[in-house]
Parts: structure tokens; C-alpha cells; sequence
């Protein structure tokens, strides 16, 4: 566990601006939100939009219905916060861990130790997990916090499974950008090419809501095993989404561990 | 044996890293590995220590294939790269602390006994080190969990001569304790002080493989002589400037001196031959 504890302390810093950002953005979203559900025509202007719009910000009608507290949450923090930000912000950040001892060279020294190429991959998966879960507490108890002091009542049992869903959501995201961090040995190749795979993921899950011709594709997206909105708002858990994320997210640890193995670690 | 290699071969695609290395390292051996930038010193380094996949022959080290059981080998194995890149955020304190938790066989004592040799300061970070005190951290590391095995990639670049000497006394009491030791260097003079047996390697080719005492009985006299005419001998190549003559000598000494006392001497010096004239002389 050395090697997770040892990313876990180099990292604090940005977990704590992370779950500040979130903190912040959380209370706005719900501190605004008693005025825009005062402004009548707000939910008519929602309506009117484009389909493919609203299917950007989380798919049907039922759940972009900001009359509720739950709605509004979804389409102002879940849908672009969670599944778009946050799974682009771990994959980002995990993209970054290998390649980073790769591109500075580090990585020789770290090899020298008698630690194998899969252990330190799993150890630098594991020392993100308790970001992942940090980020899924401080906010739900911000939401709570915040709806209490609006009057606003909220589900606390399906506030948690929308949480507890983005876990796997989230490590799915991670195990995606190590597989990017051990593919590429460039910081800035293996980050940039991670956030256009999980931002097209997500425009693909989109495109795929608009029309039954499409709908096959959103399969290949992380993002179609969770949809926050559907928990939070209908209170439907998709049991199988998240089997099928912790499967993903063991299948890709796999891949790269194995990819990883094989690589020489040339001296660039 | 510490280290043995049966034709080890590594290519990068098409390009030659090593070619057909074959070798032995006994234990309490310092082991000199010479040649010029790019002949394939680090790549062999590399290799032994598992970064690298060979793609012929085979390595053992401490009986173990380097291929399986890599994580046994490098359980009792240091290592001090060629390009010292350490992690510039933690402070010296955290890296020594990280690195020791890594390793069963960390040695408190023997870290403290190497803070002594080599002082660095230990509450900054590594980033504000310079190059010495990065390379004596470098070599902290590699010691400090009582390695039966250290590969070092270049050690003494970047260390001033004080230093130098201060680390070749190190390697010399380490080699006391049995400890086998495999030194890179494309600098001669650095090897010779130090090791017992000399590997060179060309082009990723071992092209001599011998005791250095064997080595400086491969003896020779440099000659250097002043002479009004200019000087032919048969046999022996010259060199010119300024008016001396310099040639090697390396069996009828005596014969050359007598065809000498056919010209006009107005100075001489002879002296033994220095291994990197060795080197050039008997292996290029």
C-alpha cells in the first residue's frame, strides 16, 4: 500500500480544491435555486428547447422537470458535473500517473524497488479511491445541508444511490485513464487524448437518446451505465449499470496491467 | 556467480541495442563496464534490471532468470541510473522514507552510517538539489537496504574529485563486506582505480573481457623523443608535433632502442602506457 499512500499525499491538494469547487458549486446550484423555481417561464424555456439539447443535459422531460428540487439538481450539477466534470477530472488525473513517472523518468527508480509493474498500477488505482468517495460524502451532506436551510426536502435514501452509482461511474473513468497512462508515455498525449474519449463517450451517450438508429451506440459509453437523474428523480437504481461499470473497470485495470508488463521502458 | 549472461540480446526494433553479451560477475567482484556514449552500456543495465525485455539469450543474476523472477533479484539488487531523475517534490527525508518502505530489507543503520559519508540536505527538496548532491542521493538510495548487488549507470558524473575519491573508499569498503558491484563508465581512468575485471563494449558488442591486472600486463612504453631528423621505424606507427615523435612500444624494447641511437636525440621521456592507451592500442 505504500505506493497508493505515497499518490494519495502527493495529490491532497488538488482532492481538497476538487471538493471545494464542488462544495461551492453545490451551494450556488441550490442557493439559486428557489428564484428559478419562482420564474414560471424557466421550465416553458427548458421545454422549448431543441431535443438534442436536452438530451445533453440528462435525457427526458421527466427529469429535467426543475419544478422539484431533484430536477434541477440533475440538470445544473449531475448531468455535466458528475458524469461529464468529474468523469472527465479522474480520468484526467489517472491518466496522468504512469506517464508521469514515464515522461520524468522517475519511474527507473521506482523499478529498482521490488515492486511489480501490477502492483504499482493497482496501488496507484487504489490511491484514488478514496477521493472518489470523499467527493461522493462531502457533497450529498452539502445538498442536505443546503436543501434543509431552503426547506426544500429531498430523498435522502436516493441521494445516497446516486452517489453510491457514480462510484463505479468514477472508477470505470480512473481505469480508463491508467490504460491512456501506461499507453502513452507523454503526460499531455495520454491527458488530452483521455478527455476527448470520455467527453465524445458522452456526446455519443447523448446522440444516442435522440433516435432508435443511434441507440446501440451509447453502449460503448461509461455514461450509459448511469444516469444520476434516473435514480434521483424516478428512484430506479440500474443494478445492472453498475455490475457492468465494475466489470468495465476490472477489464481495463486487466488490460493495463497487462499492456504495462510488456512495455520496455526506454530511456527517450 | 552474481551475475552470468548468456548471449543477452535486446534490439529496439531494428536498432542494436546489445548484440550476443555473454558474461560473469562473481560475488565480491567490482566489475568495470567500459565503452564509449551509446555502445550499449545502459541498455545492458537496463535490461538486467527487468525495464527492458531482452529479445535474445538470457541473464541470471544470483542464479535467478531475470525474465521470472525479476522481484527476487531486485529484492537484494541497487541502482544508481545513468540520468539520476528523482522526485522533485518531496523533500530528500520523504524520498529516503518512501524508498525504504518499498524494501523489506531497508537497513536504519546503515542509511545513518551513509548520511555520514554523503551529507545532503535532508529537509529540502529535491527539486532546489544540485547535481552532486542529487548523484550522492542516488547513491544513498542504492545502499541503503545492504544490497548483495549494485548496478551503477555512470555514478560519478556529477561528483566533484573530493567526492569521488570519497565514494571509490565507500565502493572499496562495500566490496570488503562481499558485496558485488557492476560500474558503467566510458572514462578509463575512473574504471582502473577501482575495479577488478574490465568488460568493453563496442557498438553492443563485448570486445574484451579481462582482469585489470592482466590488463596493464598487456604493457607498453609510450615513447616520446625529440629528434633532429625524422624518425622511421619499421613496424611502428608514429605520431608527430612540435617536433616530438610519440610511438608505443610494446615487445623489443630493446631493438627499438638501438635503431633510436641512429638519430640525433635532443630529448626523451618514456613512460608506461595508460589504459586508455591500452585501449587504443590493443583493442580498436
Amino acid at each position: 500500500m505504500k505506493i497508493a499512500i505515497h499518490s494519495l499525499k502527493t495529490s491532497w491538494k488538488g482532492i481538497l480544491l476538487l471538493n471545494l469547487v464542488f462544495i461551492g458549486l453545490t451551494a450556488m446550484v441550490i442557493g439559486i435555486y428557489p428564484n428559478i423555481k419562482e420564474s414560471s417561464g424557466m421550465q416553458e424555456y427548458i421545454n422549448n428547447l431543441p431535443e438534442s439539447i436536452l438530451y445533453m443535459f440528462g435525457g427526458s422531460e421527466l427529469e429535467l422537470d426543475i419544478t422539484i428540487l431533484e430536477g434541477f439538481l440533475n440538470m445544473e450539477l449531475y448531468q455535466w458535473g458528475w458524469v461529464l466534470l468529474l468523469g472527465v477530472y479522474f480520468a484526467f488525473v489517472s491518466s496522468s500517473l504512469i506517464s508521469k513517472e514515464i515522461e520524468n523518468k522517475t519511474i527507473d527508480m521506482l523499478l529498482s524497488n521490488p515492486v511489480s509493474r501490477g502492483r504499482i498500477l493497482l496501488e496507484k488505482f487504489l490511491g484514488l479511491v478514496p477521493s472518489i468517495i470523499l467527493i461522493n460524502i462531502t457533497t450529498p451532506l452539502v445538498i442536505l445541508g443546503c436543501a434543509a436551510y431552503i426547506n426544500e426536502t429531498i430523498s435522502v435514501e436516493y441521494l445516497f444511490y446516486t452517489h453510491f452509482a457514480s462510484i463505479p461511474y468514477l472508477l470505470a473513468a480512473c481505469a480508463l485513464g491508467l490504460l491512456f497512462s501506461v499507453i502513452f508515455d507523454e503526460v499531455r498525449r495520454a491527458n488530452t487524448m483521455v478527455i476527448g474519449t470520455v467527453f465524445a463517450m458522452y456526446i455519443l451517450e447523448a446522440l444516442s437518446l435522440l433516435s432508435e438508429k443511434y441507440s446501440a451506440m451509447g453502449k460503448i459509453s461509461l455514461s450509459h451505465y448511469y444516469d444520476p437523474g434516473k435514480i434521483l428523480i424516478q428512484h430506479d437504481v440500474d443494478i445492472t449499470g453498475i455490475a457492468i461499470l465494475f466489470l468495465v473497470t476490472g477489464v481495463l485495470l486487466i488490460i493495463a496491467i497487462i499492456y504495462f508488463q510488456r512495455k520496455d521502458i526506454a530511456v527517450v | 556467480m552474481i551475475i552470468e549472461t548468456e548471449n543477452l540480446t535486446k534490439y529496439y526494433g531494428k536498432i542494436r541495442g546489445i548484440e550476443n553479451l555473454s558474461f560473469s560477475i562473481e560475488k565480491g567482484e567490482i566489475f568495470g563496464f567500459l565503452g564509449p556514449n551509446g555502445a550499449g552500456k545502459t541498455t545492458t543495465i537496463r535490461t538486467l534490471l527487468g525495464f527492458l525485455k531482452p529479445t535474445g539469450g538470457k541473464a541470471f543474476i544470483f542464479g535467478k532468470d531475470i525474465e521470472k523472477e525479476i522481484l527476487e533479484i531486485k529484492e537484494m539488487t541497487g541502482y544508481i541510473p545513468g540520468e539520476l531523475n528523482l522526485y522533485g517534490n518531496l523533500t530528500a527525508k520523504d524520498f529516503l522514507d518512501y524508498f525504504g518502505k518499498l524494501r523489506k530489507n531497508f537497513d536504519e543503520k546503515k542509511l545513518k552510517e551513509l548520511l555520514e559519508i554523503f551529507e545532503v540536505p535532508l529537509d529540502r527538496k529535491i527539486k532546489g538539489y544540485s547535481r552532486g548532491m542529487k548523484q550522492k542521493l542516488g547513491i544513498i538510495q542504492a545502499f541503503m537496504h545492504n544490497p548483495e548487488l549494485v548496478l551503477m549507470d555512470e555514478p560519478t558524473s556529477g561528483l566533484d574529485p573530493l567526492l569521488q575519491g570519497k565514494f571509490y573508499d565507500f565502493l572499496r569498503e562495500e566490496k570488503k563486506e562481499g558485496k558485488t558491484m557492476f560500474i558503467s563508465s566510458h572514462i578509463l581512468t575512473e574504471i582502473e582505480k577501482i575495479s577488478d575485471r574490465v568488460g568493453v563494449i563496442k557498438d553492443g558488442n563485448l570486445i574484451a573481457l579481462e582482469n585489470i591486472e592482466a590488463l596493464k600486463s598487456k604493457k607498453g612504453k609510450v615513447v616520446k623523443v625529440k629528434t633532429k631528423e625524422k624518425i622511421k621505424i619499421r613496424g611502428i606507427k608514429m605520431g608527430e608535433e612540435n617536433g616530438w615523435t610519440t610511438f608505443v612500444v610494446t615487445k623489443n624494447v630493446d631493438d627499438v632502442i638501438k635503431k633510436l641511437a641512429a638519430y640525433t636525440i635532443e630529448d626523451i621521456e618514456i613512460g608506461e602506457l595508460s589504459l586508455e592507451e591500452i585501449f587504443m592500442h590493443y583493442y580498436r
